[in-house]
């Protein structure tokens, strides 16, 4: 029986007498050990019997990755604090950008009034109604390399469809998706190896969208953008910083997470091919295994928090100003609220994973990337069920933010295309 | 029976309505499900326990008691 689902009540309050001696790990996110070797080295962790601990890496954080710790932390803003600035910078090490993206850096009531501005498109309605745009999207790219019984289902399919519908969604160009996910990438992968790269590519993403606004301000249509741009709060609308950054976070989350977890997914299923059968044998089986694959193969690690005063938090003594990051994915490979975790178990019930987050700032485009996900895994393994890896797949070189595939060769017996 | 959303604690993850799709509705502008009326006499138990149990918010109570 899983026991994530046994809490509820008032949880325990640490008092100063709970205090432990600092639980010290030798820990970085960033490290290619953590790409490599992501799983054990997450199991590392929970074996610990820790839920939290500080890493001396990058100045110094505390990486935040059993189960109960972090629905605890999410629970707490006040003491793990969202808001982020150039007075209080985000990221382990520091991002490329100073201004609070939005709303992901803001704390608060105006989290959801930030929120609400975008939420008739990110609603489970709004996913539901994507689902054809979606599928025809997919259709299209398989339809470019079916016939040829080889490709990189990371550069022809995973990035692309998301990043596409990201673009159509905010009415920008969306043939140029490839640049944007160059951009994109760089920023998240490159920020702490290369960060020169990583700065220059924030400047073009900053500058595009800027080049968007100027473009839509006077002619508003029926897009992301636009609902951004008509936005009041108190009657004023945002500023052109404050687009930009809602517009550069709708790109990250958009263009990045969901091929991440779908290229995970696709690497398991070449692993574990009674699985594949089960679901090319019942598709209906796909939601299920959705959940599962969101528990165990999440690529969102990078979600951090700035503690706000000195407290004791699980035993351990935080002080004001200490740098956090949340490891959600990690909360899904808990053995103490899952069992056995690193199963892919299609029968699991109480799957209470935190793939998107908990809280205020549950993950906005969720509903969209299970849509997204499904349509994705269900596609290749309906029109080519026996792929394989053709060659090794590679991982970003940084996979402390979003543990991901870079490419994904395989090869598959080709099939007819389904348009013209 | 009754079935109740704590609406400070739900997050809009959406997860009961596909686990119980009769049991609960979504207010798409407030982020948040709410329970259906009636839905304790239209909704399988087993189907409202699974809302429950997959909650990850922990927002969604049935007590068989009430």
């Amino acid at each position: 029986m899983p026991r994530a689902g046994h809490h509820g009540g008032p949880r325990r309050v640490s008092t100063a007498n709970d205090v432990k001696p600092r639980h010290v790990i030798a820990f970085d996110h960033h490290a290619p050990e953590f790409r490599d070797h992501c799983p054990a080295v997450v199991a590392r962790l929970h074996a610990t019997g820790e839920p939290l601990g500080w890493s001396d890496a990058h100045g110094g954080y505390w990486a935040v990755y059993g189960y109960d710790a972090i629905y605890d932390a999410v629970q707490d803003p006040d003491l793990f604090s969202s808001a982020h600035s150039g007075a209080v910078p985000k990221g382990v090490p520091r991002s490329t950008y100073d201004d609070p993206l939005i709303p992901i850096d803001v704390d608060g009531p105006l989290v959801h009034e930030y929120r609400r501005v975008v939420l008739a498109w990110f609603s489970p309605g709004g996913a539901k109604a994507m689902e054809p745009r979606i599928r025809a999207l997919a259709t299209d790219f398989i339809d470019a390399f079916i016939e040829r019984g080889q490709c990189d289902l990371s550069h022809e399919l995973l990035l692309p469809l998301p990043a596409r519908l990201i673009l159509e969604g905010l009415a920008f160009d969306p043939e140029r998706w490839s640049e944007w996910i160059e951009w994109i990438h760089s920023v998240v992968h490159d920020r702490t190896k290369h960060p020169d790269k990583a700065l220059s590519a924030t400047e073009n993403i900053f500058g595009n969208i800027a080049v968007e606004i100027e473009r839509r301000r006077g002619d508003l249509g029926d897009d992301l953008l636009s609902d951004i741009l008509r936005a009041r709060f108190d009657g004023e609308p945002f500023t052109d910083q404050q687009v930009m950054s809602y517009v550069f976070l709708l790109l990250l989350g958009g263009m990045d997470t969901t091929a991440g977890l779908t290229g995970n997914a696709l690497v398991e299923l070449d692993r574990n091919r009674e699985l594949r059968q089960a679901l090319i044998d019942d598709p209906s089986l796909l939601p299920k295994a959705t959940e599962e694959f969101l528990r165990r193969e999440s690529p969102s690690y990078g979600l951090y928090r700035t503690v706000t005063r000195d407290a004791v938090f699980h035993g351990q003594q935080l002080r004001a100003g200490d740098r956090a990051i949340l490891m959600f994915p990690a909360a899904g490979l808990d053995p103490s609220a899952f069992d056995h975790p690193e199963e892919i178990d299609l029968t699991r019930t109480a799957n209470r994973h935190m793939a998107f987050g908990l809280g205020p700032h549950r993950c906005l485009g969720s509903h969209h990337a299970r849509v997204m996900f499904q349509v994705m895994v269900g596609e290749v393994l309906r029109r080519m069920p026996d792929y394989e890896l053709d060659g090794p797949f590679v991982r970003f070189e940084d996979a402390g933010d979003v543990y991901a595939v870079r490419e994904l060769p395989v090869r598959f017996t080709p099939g007819p295309r389904e348009t013209a | 029976m009754k079935v109740t959303i704590d609406p400070t604690r739900c997050r809009g993850h959406a997860l009961c309505l596909a686990n119980a799709p009769d049991a609960f509705e979504f207010l798409d502008l407030e982020d948040r499900s709410v329970v259906r009326e009636g839905a304790e006499q239209r909704v399988p138990l087993e189907r409202l326990l699974a809302a429950e149990r997959e909650c990850p918010e922990r927002a969604i109570t049935v007590d068989q008691d009430a």
